[in-house]
């Protein structure tokens, strides 16, 4: 018999053995898979309760979160300031508008501007 | 306690996983029925110890559950990382157990095969062999070798798994592979494997 024909049926010889062996893989028991199983349920009770542990600050109110979100009451009292003052100039002085007034004029203070250019006045 | 054995369920390892982290106790099923199996059938072949295997499963799955909240998907393949765990806590047991790998001499020899014995007898015979003979391989070559040709990994798997290179692990796998060969050559007669 050759080397090589005796390397073949050595080959041959591993791969039968490794077929039986993959064929007579461990079952695991139902013993096992209880334990296991119980260590996974005991896992996800102790995850849920870290995430139960951690404390939360109290949530704020909607309006709480608004005035935070604006800066506080300074803040707010410009804002409010600001729009009564729009109200006002809005109903106030629409006839004092460029155009409105006979012989009004627009003075442009920077006339290369391109902006300029094609504006509406 | 019972069990649905026909848990079955068609996502990831990774869904099931990051499902588990949030508590879902289908995904704990599925990962335990799915998971167990490979992870026993891959510490027995390294530790030729069914009790001494199941020891290990337990505890690699019991560290897989313990990362579940932290595993980050699509960094690493779960079966991977659980062959990684397994290998470590297998090495760690058989260097604790003082003289490591099983000898093939103390294996007990398979019975003689009668002309007429049954093949049930003939493959446990096979099995056992392999088994006797893997023990007697270096720790990673046998690593290598049950990775290669029974868990059917692929080598790069293989290389990540046991944190070296391709080439290291084709090596690993060529030398386990004539040293398996060449033990269970001596006991063809014992495995059925006769000359045509």
């Amino acid at each position: 018999m050759s080397t090589t024909d005796e390397d073949r049926r050595r080959e041959a010889a591993l791969d039968a053995c490794i077929d039986a062996a993959r064929d007579s893989a461990p079952v695991p028991s139902a013993a096992l898979l209880a334990r296991v199983l119980d260590a996974a349920e005991a896992e996800q009770d102790r995850i849920a309760a870290r995430h139960a542990a951690v404390p939360r600050a109290p949530r704020a109110g909607l309006w709480a979160r608004l005035r935070q979100g604006l800066g506080g009451y300074p803040a707010l009292a410009g804002l409010a300031a600001a729009g009564v003052a729009g109200i006002w100039i809005g109903m106030a002085l629409p006839a004092l508008l460029p155009g409105t007034l006979p012989g009004d004029y627009v003075v442009d203070v920077a006339p290369d501007l391109a902006l300029d250019t094609g504006g509406d006045f | 306690m019972t069990m649905p054995l026909d848990a079955h369920d068609d996502r990831s390892d990774d869904a099931l996983l990051a499902a588990f982290a949030r508590g879902d106790r289908a995904a704990a099923r599925a990962l335990t029925l799915r998971l167990t199996p490979r992870v026993l059938a891959h510490a027995a072949r390294l530790l030729g110890n069914r009790a001494e295997a199941e020891d290990v499963a337990q505890e690699a799955l019991l560290r897989l559950w313990r990362q579940a909240p932290h595993w980050r998907a699509g960094e690493a393949r779960v079966t991977t990382w659980l062959y990684r765990v397994v290998a470590n806590l297998c090495i760690d047991r058989q260097r604790r157990a003082r003289g490591g790998a099983v000898a093939l001499d103390a294996v007990p020899e398979p019975p003689d095969p009668a002309p007429d014995v049954p093949a049930q007898m003939q493959a446990r015979a096979r099995a056992d062999a392999l088994q006797a003979a893997l023990g007697a391989l270096p720790e990673r070559q046998r690593q290598a070798v049950v990775l290669r040709h029974i868990e059917d990994c692929t080598n790069p798997e293989i290389a990540e798994i046991m944190d070296t290179t391709v080439e290291a692990v084709e090596s690993l796998t060529t030398r386990g592979r004539r040293a398996l060969a060449t033990a269970l050559a001596a006991r063809k007669e014992d495995l059925g494997h006769v000359d045509d």
